[in-house]
């Protein structure tokens, strides 16, 4: 079964619907980059996906044993958070929440799950240093980081590479290529279409018109032409 | 959406009842009018002071007659201050304190009046006179204010000595020392509290 | 100093250092929370609201007020920490609202009514805690600590869950957490806190107690955990030390408190200069 199966999803605030409606499937092991023009709804979905927004109609099924607290989420950075007082160590902590129920305080199961994700981002010497002394390349995979301990299965990334530069964003895209390739399935808000094109499986285009397509098919599209095309210019 | 605002206000709710509960079940003090604890038992002078009498003659003064004085037998249950006999034999010595403790104690006295009777009370502070002309009574008393000097309370006294005003006694709003015996007494249906057989020594 | 230590044997002066310390204390370590929400003013517009509920609670008459303050600021909590989550804006203007709307319409309510007979001592007493704190019984005491408990122990029990709310808000909804319910949380002890500490700074001072905690501890710490714990340490350091100079001196006790918060955020602030904010 696939692990989450979009069907007939209407994104919309208050039955004001924003796109046609969307059916496409994500299969376990997918790397899946949502690409489009600004404003086009690609948040919306990532939220809907999330259920933290009600879709005017349609559904999100969840297969494959995956449960609502089982999706790790790197959404975009809030000013606060980046003046936010507090250790590496406990941001990537904080991620296992999820699974902590009422539990009040932190076992040795999420320490050693904190370690290897800090460990699978290259983060492990910066573990006390405080978050806001970062730079944004170190901040990103320390919410990464964070990200992977809520996960077994599926990261939903929202734009994980805005504002950092080239090289950063280079190694931020072998880190995640390297956590798809540890049986991740990704799902990842891209502006840019190149590394969409270099590292992606599928590609999901929401705009005027929406396209789900094997990243092969993406490039024999017209849309996806027209839009590499631009890309390209 | 519904459910959970349901749930919200259910919750909150049953929180509030249990901290007003527990509350009630702490709380002695009763009849407590304003946070801002403003005296519920005036002293005579203030309600004559508030009127505007203020005169100042030559008199002989005489005590407010038809009192009846009750040195009260009530347990001492919730003492802020405690009793220890100075040298000069005064159990209450408030000119050791700074203004913000001593116009404690003084409010303490005026909403827990039982507590102190019986006690000798030495204390600093302006003076302030009026008298009631229907009653043909003088009145004496002893004002401290607070530390912001936003809030005052006066105690009256009752000079030992039968003498004439103003001779012997400071000027309206001039520093003075008082020592007398804590007391109170009921004028109709008011409770007023004063100072007995007060010794004063002007600064 | 012997004048000192014949302050500490008196039992009001201990029950006024209990209540402080535990006041305090739960104060900064809601502070850091409410200071990183950037809802600072909170505790301003609490006290004013709970001002106003305290003068419709004269009026009407209540013999034990707290019937109508506590729920009143309680709920007030609950609609301004919820309705400041969508836009920051309307957070900000909504408690001034509140908070001005309170005030002026609790003085005009003891003002026509006349329950007290030194109006202006009420008003200056609640709004700058003059001898509140020194004139307390054991009920009161007993109430603030009993509350005092329930907030720390709430406070440790819901640490991390508050923690991971309060960095990431969006995040935290993603993986399950019951995000609304400790927004509730917050709102409730924030208030049960306000209430409290109107009798130890007044309403205008309030934000004192919640802020300068957390902001000479940002200062100088770099995790979440040491920024709590020093905040903490500091608020009460602070009190005890504003309520033994105010005795000492004969000075306002709120007031004393608070600008002994000042110096020690000025410390903490040069201190961080100096060190060149690099601490590990």
């Amino acid at each position: 079964m696939a692990l989450l199966t979009i069907k007939d999803l209407v994104l919309g605030y208050e039955s004001r619907s924003i796109l046609a409606p969307l059916d496409f499937q994500v299969q376990n092991g997918d790397y899946l980059c949502i690409v489009g023009e600004n404003g086009s709804g690609k948040s919306t979905l990532m939220r809907t996906l999330l259920h933290l927004q009600a879709p005017v109609s349609g559904e999100v099924i969840m297969g494959d044993g995956l449960r609502a607290n089982e999706i790790g989420y790197l959404p975009q950075q809030t000013a606060v958070q980046r003046d936010f007082p507090a250790s590496v160590a406990e941001v990537v902590l904080s991620g296992c929440q999820g699974r902590m129920g009422l539990r009040p305080f932190y076992g040795t199961k999420e320490k050693e799950l904190a370690e290897k994700a800090m460990k699978q981002m290259h983060i492990m010497d910066l573990g006390r240093r405080c978050y806001r002394e970062l730079s944004g390349g170190q901040q990103q995979r320390v919410l990464l980081a964070r990200a992977l301990c809520a996960t077994r299965k599926l990261l939903l990334l929202d734009e994980p590479v805005s504002g950092l530069d080239p090289k950063v964003t280079a190694e931020m895209y072998d880190l995640i290529e390297e956590l798809h390739k540890q049986e991740l399935t990704v799902i990842m808000i891209s502006h840019d279409i190149q590394a969409a094109i270099r590292y992606a499986t599928h590609i999901l285009h929401i705009g005027k018109e929406v396209l789900f397509a094997t990243k092969e098919e993406y490039c024999e599209s017209e849309i996806g032409k027209a839009f590499l095309g631009r890309g390209e210019q | 959406m519904m459910n959970r605002k349901k749930k919200t206000v259910f919750v909150s709710s049953v929180l509030t009842l249990l901290i007003l509960f527990i509350n009630t079940a702490c709380e002695k003090r009763q009849g407590e009018m304003g946070a801002g604890h403003s005296a519920s038992s005036q002293t005579g002078v203030e309600s004559l002071l508030q009127s505007g009498l203020d005169s100042v003659e030559q008199e002989d003064f005489v005590t407010a007659p038809g009192y009846t004085s009750q040195t009260s037998a009530l347990p001492s249950e919730d003492v802020i201050i405690s009793f220890t006999t100075n040298e000069e034999g005064v159990e209450i010595d408030l000119t050791q304190l700074s203004s913000g403790a001593v116009y404690a104690v003084v409010y303490d006295m005026t909403i827990r009046p039982e507590t102190y009777c019986g006690k000798s009370v030495k204390m600093h502070g302006a003076f302030a006179t009026a008298s009631d002309e229907e009653k043909g009574v003088r009145y004496f008393a002893c004002i401290v204010q607070d530390a912001t000097a936003c809030c005052s309370q006066g105690i009256e006294f009752v000079p030992r000595n039968s003498s004439k005003y103003p001779e012997g006694f400071p000027d309206v709003g001039g520093e003075c020392t008082v020592t007398g015996t804590f007391d109170v007494y009921t004028e109709g249906e008011t409770s007023y509290i004063t100072l007995r057989d007060a010794t004063l020594s002007l600064d | 100093m012997d004048k000192l230590w014949m302050y500490l044997q008196i039992p009001f002066v201990q029950r006024a250092l209990i209540v402080s310390v535990l006041i305090a204390f739960c104060s900064a370590l809601l502070g850091v929370t409410l200071v990183l929400k950037r809802y600072s003013y909170i505790g301003d517009g609490l006290s004013h609201v709970a001002f106003g509920a305290m003068s419709v609670a004269a009026v009407i008459g209540l013999t034990n007020e707290m019937w109508l303050i506590l729920p009143v600021t309680v709920l007030c909590a609950v609609l301004l920490l919820r309705a400041g989550q969508n836009t920051k804006i309307k957070g900000d203007a909504l408690i001034a609202m509140v908070s001005v709307g309170a005030l002026a319409f609790g003085y005009l309510l003891m003002n026509v009514f006349s329950v007290s007979s030194n109006l202006s001592g009420d008003v200056c007493t609640t709004l700058f805690g003059s001898t509140s704190i020194l004139t307390l019984s054991e009920g009161e005491v007993r109430l603030c600590v009993i509350l005092s408990i329930l907030v720390f122990v709430s406070f440790l029990f819901f640490y991390n869950k508050m923690f991971c709310v309060t960095f990431d808000e969006e995040f935290s909804r993603a993986v399950g957490m019951k995000v609304d319910l400790y927004h509730l949380l917050i709102a409730i002890m924030i208030a049960v806190i306000i209430v409290l500490a109107m009798n130890l700074v007044g309403s205008l001072l309030i934000s004192a107690l919640v802020i300068f905690p957390a902001l000479s501890s940002m200062r100088l710490f770099k995790s979440f955990r040491s920024v709590t714990l020093f905040a903490a340490a500091f608020s009460v350091f602070c009190a005890v030390a504003g309520i033994l100079i105010s005795l000492l001196f004969g000075t306002p006790v709120g007031s004393t408190i608070v600008t002994v918060d000042t110096f020690g955020f000025l410390v903490c602030f040069l201190i961080d200069k100096i060190s060149g904010g690099i601490r590990k």
